[in-house]
């Protein structure tokens, strides 16, 4: 098929494509209030959850935190097992991580939305889409790697403090770093290999695109 | 072109219409509109996580055209119409948006600066497509 010919049977193509699809105002205004489905925008939605989620498990944790120097019997929790000091660590671990969390997606939730609203060459934006999607996929899996085997970290201690397995504060913390070192290894496979399922492929597709234009 | 079906193509459309809405403030008028509009569309069409599946596609696009007035039209061009869509499914996004640029009359000029190649490698790119076209057309 030769390109004039390909372009007669387009014409007829878009000739009718115009005749059949003419939009008013009102279709248009309706179109662009619904929610974006784009990789980008599902991306942003499970931001603002992380956000929503992370922003009260930080404002609770520095009440309690607080709570523990002020009034520390009102503010214990899990006596059984944690005392004041363990109580005041383990919520300043949470309060560091979870700060560390909100700052990361904060960034790239910044740079999202600034891609989104730019206008760049096809090729230039695929680079650029391309470095969003390898930035994001990283922060997840960093981030879930960081959550778990902290929360691993810390069951751990759980278990064998006091009433444990085991006793003496060596074991004990041996048991816990184990635990976080063994913990972020599994983690960060199985995470790696969910980020692969989700978005391997396509990006592979899109590297390829941008491969294709590449001079050379 | 990067459809698989009429709700695809209808997501696809709507995508666009907000990405057009969203990006507008960006448009300084350094190039012509038609141009940011296209490089709008075409970033969103490539950006596109859905996957094109061929036998689906031919399936959509032999049907399309069998309602209403199109259904008057000679045979002739139905079958053109299966052949195109049997071509174009064989190229990649970035071609798909090359050969829709050429056959909207667009300048190598202008095919340059929305793609973000040079001119040279537009004729370059254009070349190829037509190697391509006519081994799928012949091939099938």
């Amino acid at each position: 098929m030769e390109l004039l010919e390909l372009k007669s049977v387009w014409d007829v193509v878009v000739d009718d494509t115009i005749s059949k699809e003419r939009m008013d105002g009102f279709v248009v205004e309706k179109s662009i209030k619904k929610d974006s489905k784009s990789v980008l925008a599902k991306i942003k939605r499970v931001m603002y959850f992380k956000f929503s989620l992370g922003s009260l498990s930080l404002v609770i944790c520095i009440v309690m935190l607080i709570g523990s120097f002020v009034n520390p019997t009102k503010f214990a929790f899990y006596e059984a097992i944690f005392d004041v000091m363990d109580n005041r660590i383990f919520l300043a671990t949470v309060i560091l991580f979870m700060a560390a969390m909100l700052s990361w997606n904060f960034k790239a939730f910044r740079e999202i939305t600034y891609f989104e609203t730019s206008t760049a060459t096809v090729k230039e934006s695929l680079k650029r889409f391309i470095g969003i999607m390898g930035r994001t996929i990283k922060l997840n899996i960093h981030s879930g790697v960081a959550f778990n085997s902290i929360a691993l970290g810390w069951v751990s201690y759980l278990l064998n403090n006091r009433k444990g397995f085991v006793e003496g504060t060596m074991e004990i913390t041996l048991l816990v770093l184990a635990a976080i070192i063994i913990g972020a290894v599994v983690f960060f496979h199985l995470s790696r290999f969910e980020q692969k399922i989700k978005f391997g492929n396509y990006l592979n597709q899109l590297k390829s695109n941008l491969k294709d234009l590449q001079e050379k | 072109m990067y459809c698989d079906n009429e709700e695809h193509r209808k997501d696809l459309f709507q995508e666009i219409l907000i990405q057009l809405w969203k990006s507008y403030p960006s448009f300084k008028g350094d190039s012509k509109f038609s141009t940011w509009m296209y490089r709008v569309a075409i970033n969103v069409a490539i950006q596109d996580l859905r996957k094109t599946k061929k036998k689906q596609q031919l399936f959509f696009q032999t049907n399309q055209f069998k309602d209403a007035s199109v259904e008057q039209k000679s045979e002739a061009i139905d079958e053109k119409l299966k052949l195109m869509h049997m071509a174009i499914s064989g190229l990649n996004k970035v071609e798909k948006a090359i050969v829709m640029l050429h056959l909207e009359e667009k300048s190598n000029e202008e095919i340059a600066d929305i793609v973000g190649i040079t001119q040279n490698y537009v004729r370059v790119k254009m070349n190829r497509i037509k190697t391509k076209l006519s081994k799928t057309v012949k091939k099938n």
